[in-house]
């Protein structure tokens, strides 16, 4: 795959980006329709535990034509591409590099012009089915934009929000826009509608991973995410401003695809049901309508998508909460080595790493990590356990806690309502906190007061991989 | 406190009068009287023409 790009090579957009992953990326050769036929082929690599980017140069359209342009998706699904996008060398180290990364800052610089504004569409021209939004899941019930980061302004302060928030496209010039209840985007559109005033909005698709994951930083309110995200990716980002309905919006110069549009007030209609990251249908909603008034793009726009409910939305989601959880948990245990929230339990778990804590200290990080909205259950565990291996997660859990002793719960906590074991109308969770963590010794080079591990000598291990690697496996039982 | 409160589900179902197909509705969409959209025909109607609404407590009973 030859991707073009006009500029200069250390520029971070989408298209270097997938041009330094060329041999990653999948093109498949048939033409693909974007109705549950793209999303279902994520689904099958997910299963098998590959997760190659995916790019659809021939997408068809719900109406039986060939999109013009191309579908990128599964692009973050791969948690060592999703880290290298941010300069880690190691994805397993993500946690306590990111902790530092989001702490900084480097502020955007704009630009009067950038390469999105190359192609513009108004009046009749626009058309958001011409799209190649996929519809992903049997309920879904039509074309979702799924990777766009809605951009409003606080009136107050004039301080920018961005968040991923789907739309659903309803029409040429009609979409949805669920700004969650509780966001900064749905406070800002509060405000204008109070006011008796439509939100400016401005959705921008496509960009370098790294621009992406920053900028879905979690931050208090009103708070900015360009620079940050400009801290994530390793350099400033480049902003363009653009005025919606007398307002300016500073958006990414270097996205692929801008859609400007206004949320009328009070305008609210049915949103959903939609795919989640729980692996779930959500419910269908009330959520405000935009009616766009333009879209821009650049020459050859490609359109992201994200798999939602797959690993392509929650290992970037996973890894930056990663970063925030370890800066929780570090400020009360300085023996916090490592933290890892698996794809395995949505967003919901979270395994932390000590290094011979001091007594209480193991407990101290799971009240801090539990405190987070996101964190349903949190286990700590030893040097010695591979937070990346569920077998040795679950053969400590199984061997290091008396339940009783070991683990509390939390009642009456804020979390997600969408997951499915909460009951109707509960607006709060339970949470537990599990000390997987094995005593601390007598003293520091001694022997911990517990059985030593099954272990064999180094030498013997070296002879079996020696014996093991001229042995023919294909015909031994997997299971 | 919650010990007793048993596993109700959380999730309201409506059918669609016209599809009859059955989809997950919040209970803060029907108390806005906004029209539900059948993600399958798209037929727009009010929650008071549902086939049937179909709340937890309506599940329990039918096991």
């Amino acid at each position: 795959m030859t991707i073009e790009t006009a500029k200069p090579v250390d520029r971070k957009d989408l298209r270097s980006w997938l041009a330094t992953h060329d041999a990653a990326i999948w093109q498949p050769a048939e033409s693909l329709s974007v109705r549950h036929e793209i999303t279902a082929l994520q689904h099958e690599l997910d299963k098998a535990n590959r997760f190659p980017p995916l790019l659809i140069e021939r997408s068809i359209l719900p109406n039986g034509a060939l999109s013009n342009l191309a579908v990128a998706t599964n692009l973050l699904a791969s948690r060592s591409l999703a880290a290298q996008a941010m300069g880690l060398d190691d994805h397993r180290r993500a946690g306590p590099a990111l902790a530092a990364r989001t702490s900084a800052t480097i502020e955007p610089v704009v630009d009067p012009d950038g390469p999105v504004l190359a192609r513009v569409f108004t009046g009749d021209a626009i058309d958001l089915t011409g799209l190649p939004a996929l519809v992903q899941h049997t309920l879904d019930p039509g074309p979702y934009l799924t990777a766009a980061h809605a951009t409003t302004v606080d009136p107050d302060t004039g301080i920018d929000n961005t968040a991923i928030q789907r739309c659903w496209i309803k029409g040429p010039r009609r979409m949805s826009w669920f700004p969650y209840p509780a966001s900064h985007n749905m406070q800002n559109l509060r405000k204008y509608w109070a006011a008796g005033q439509a939100c400016p909005v401005a959705f921008w698709i496509g960009h370098h991973p790294a621009i992406m994951m920053g900028a879905q930083a979690k931050l208090t309110y009103p708070q900015s995410h360009w620079s940050v995200a400009g801290a994530v990716a390793g350099g400033p980002l480049r902003l363009l401003e653009t005025t919606v309905d007398g307002v300016t919006i500073r958006v990414p110069a270097d996205t692929e695809i801008l859609i400007e549009g206004l949320a009328h007030p009070n305008l609210l209609a049915a949103d959903g049901p939609f795919g989640e990251y729980t692996g779930y249908s959500g419910p269908q909603v009330a959520a405000p309508e935009v009616a766009v008034t333009r879209i821009t793009m650049r020459d050859g726009a490609m359109y992201h998508d994200i798999g939602s409910g797959l690993a392509d939305a929650l290992v970037p989601d996973n890894l930056m909460n990663e970063g925030k959880l370890f800066a929780q948990a570090a400020t009360v245990a300085p023996s916090l080595k490592n933290v890892h929230v698996p794809v395995s339990g949505r967003r919901f778990h979270a395994y932390l790493q000590l290094d011979n804590p001091a007594p209480g200290e193991a407990r101290a990080a799971l009240a801090a990590t539990v405190a987070n909205r996101r964190v349903k259950a949190a286990f700590a565990f030893d040097r010695d356990i591979d937070l990346f291996a569920p077998d040795q997660v679950l053969w400590a859990v199984a061997t290091r806690v008396q339940w009783h002793r070991d683990s509390w719960i939390e009642r009456d906590q804020p979390g997600s309502l969408l997951d499915p074991s909460l009951s109707l109308g509960v607006k709060t969770t339970s949470k537990i906190a599990v000390d997987a963590t094995l005593p601390a010794g007598p003293q520091r080079d001694a022997p911990q007061p517990v059985p030593p591990i099954l272990d064999v000598p180094a030498d013997a291990i070296d002879r079996a991989q020696a014996v093991l690697a001229s042995a023919e496996r294909s015909t031994w039982p997997k299971s | 406190m919650s010990g007793n409160e048993g596993k109700t589900g959380n999730t309201v179902w409506a059918a669609c009068p016209s599809c009859a197909v059955w989809f997950p509705v919040a209970p803060d969409l029907l108390a806005a009287r906004i029209d539900l959209h059948c993600p399958i025909c798209h037929l727009e109607f009010p929650s008071g023409d549902a086939r049937r609404i179909l709340r937890p407590e309506d599940t329990t009973e039918t096991r």
